[in-house]
């Protein structure tokens, strides 16, 4: 090991290994049911029939189409929260969690400044989360052309980066929170909670005059509204995501440095 | 000149109403070993944390090797050796392992000291660290604080969960430190140590430094017993004089004084009679560490 950074991803690779194993069976279990899915266009009248509401908890194209069965099984919400969790977790354990097991006061003996503890941190993360986005893409790749889903490499990239920027707002909440107070609970919990408030502003604001204009508030928007299966990932809301990653890493930065370190 | 080994100027931390560190002026001087004694909870642990830039000050400021605590924190660290109170390690990595990343993080991936250091204190570098007993763990801790040979070991309670023999290859190992120039500060709840190690002691109460003094001083300033075993039993008047003397019982032909500070006096007394045998204990620095303590609580 030569840094914190190489440190850090393989603290948690038995962890990265389980993530991907069980990532491959989620997504091999949903190619295998498109050719069921596929010949029964009932199921689009089915859907119809849902409340308002509910019916935001599914893609809006045709749920019989290859955009939207994978909308709506993986992308619209459990490929991104699943990933949001495990970069959260990582994330919420990365300072919070090394120095509640004590080991932070040995580290920052060595000659390494708190912000590069952060962001070496941060950046192992992000890596560690390429495995998993790998093993999505590949997967889905493969097995499209097995199952014959008709969908673009384009498309599955930009879905599968847009989940892992989604994923990195909520971790690098997860960071600052954890760099400001200490208590990985506390960080794990913060991030945890937001993300799900996002994602439910995401989902129900659409039906709900009141909360429409907020939706933009939610980051899911700025993965989702364009459709990235089928139109790829809107420039301009790729800068928002990463201008507020970069905000929660910098305060992560920011906040570390400023403070004493919990015995 | 040399800078100081370590300064603090008015060095002061508080945790909301909790006065952990107050006022703390100290001055190490180089290649010296600096006993901080001081009961648990004294503010030993503070001081440290704070040189370390750890944690931060609530007034005042401190010099490491003439570099400020906290603006030129890294400069200090590559310089400093480090053993916290509360050892924790990766417990998922082999000590190899481990000396090995904290070698890199200070530019060598193989400090060749680690190698020697842990043949002598007896560790098998290649065991996973979470399988390792206490004093084992503790071995690490100290390895990883001397590799890199630092001019400035800062140990906060070495030697707690060593065994005697470890203990005693660890004080070789501090006092050839010591011999090559460097600087040790030795944090310690265990008189005996410090008296053994130390060059020079400073102990620190409820937060406040009562006293730095060279150990031989203490031990001047330190009550001993002394045992006169006479040929006829003696006058106690004879002994009734000498200001040395706080304390004398005799019995037969044998008396025991308690002496603080020089003997001259009781030795010239005890002249004027046949003495056939005589036993002078060591200089009790528990009870001088005691009185400090007592002292320091009446003010």
């Amino acid at each position: 090991m030569r840094s914190v950074f190489e440190r850090s991803v393989l603290e948690r690779k038995k962890g990265l290994i389980g993530w991907s194993i069980g990532l491959f069976a989620l997504v091999a279990f949903t190619l295998a049911l498109w050719p069921s899915i596929r010949d029964n266009p009932e199921f689009d009248e089915i859907l119809k029939e849902l409340p308002e509401s509910l019916r935001a908890l599914v893609s809006e194209h045709s749920v019989t189409s290859p955009v939207g069965y994978l909308e709506s099984r993986l992308f619209l919400y459990l490929v991104p929260v699943l990933f949001a969790i495990m970069t959260i977790g990582r994330l919420g354990d990365g300072l919070a969690g090394e120095e509640r097991r004590k080991t932070m006061d040995l580290l920052l003996a060595n000659p390494i400044t708190r912000g590069r503890v952060v962001l070496e941190k941060f950046a192992a993360s992000v890596a560690s989360l390429f495995v998993p986005g790998v093993v999505l893409f590949g997967t889905l790749w493969l097995g499209a052309t097995i199952v014959d889903l008709d969908i673009t490499p384009y498309g599955l990239v930009s879905a599968t980066l847009g989940s892992m920027l989604l994923a990195i707002v909520f971790g690098a909440l997860a960071l600052w929170i954890g760099a400001l107070t200490g208590k990985k609970g506390t960080a794990t919990a913060v991030a945890a909670t937001a993300m799900t408030a996002a994602y439910l502003l995401h989902s129900v604001a659409p039906s709900v005059d009141a909360l429409e204009s907020l939706q933009k508030l939610s980051p899911f928007y700025y993965f989702l509204s364009n459709s990235p299966l089928e139109n790829g990932l809107a420039p301009g809301h790729v800068v928002v995501l990463v201008a507020v990653i970069g905000a929660f890493v910098s305060l992560s930065v920011w906040s570390f440095r400023r403070r004493d370190i919990a015995v | 000149m040399t800078a100081p080994a370590i300064v603090a100027e008015g060095l002061t931390k508080h945790y909301g109403s909790t006065r952990a560190l107050v006022d703390l002026d100290l001055d190490v001087a180089p290649g010296q070993v600096f006993g901080y004694l001081g009961p648990n909870g004294a503010g030993k642990t503070t001081t440290i944390r704070l040189l370390l830039d750890l944690i931060r000050p609530t007034a005042g400021r401190a010099e490491v090797l003439g570099l400020d605590c906290r603006s030129q924190t890294i400069e200090v660290r590559k310089r400093v050796g480090y053993l916290p109170g509360e050892l924790e390690l990766y417990e998922d990595l082999t000590a190899a392992e481990m000396f090995g990343y904290f070698g890199a993080l200070r530019g060598d991936r193989r400090p060749p000291y680690a190698v020697e250091l842990s043949e002598r204190l007896g560790l098998d570098p290649s065991r996973r660290i979470g399988t390792l007993s206490k004093g084992n763990k503790q071995k690490v801790g100290l390895i990883q604080a001397f590799m890199h040979k630092p001019e400035l070991l800062i140990l906060d309670e070495p030697t707690s969960g060593l065994d005697p023999l470890v203990q005693h290859e660890f004080h070789d190992v501090l006092q050839e430190t010591a011999a090559e120039g460097r600087t040790v500060f030795l944090s310690s709840h265990v008189l005996s140590e410090i008296e053994h190690l130390a060059h020079v002691v400073g102990i620190i109460r409820q937060g406040s430094l009562i006293v730095v003094e060279e150990i031989e001083k203490l031990k001047e300033k330190a009550s001993r017993r002394v045992e006169f075993l006479f040929a006829q039993p003696v006058d106690a008047n004879a002994f009734g004089s000498i200001d040395e003397v706080s304390d004398a019982t005799f019995s037969g032909r044998s008396a025991t004084f308690t002496v603080e500070g020089s003997v001259d006096g009781l030795l010239k007394a005890a002249a004027g009679f046949e003495v056939l045998d005589m036993i002078s204990h060591a200089p009790d620095l528990e009870e001088v560490f005691l009185r400090y303590y007592q002292e320091g609580s009446d003010a």
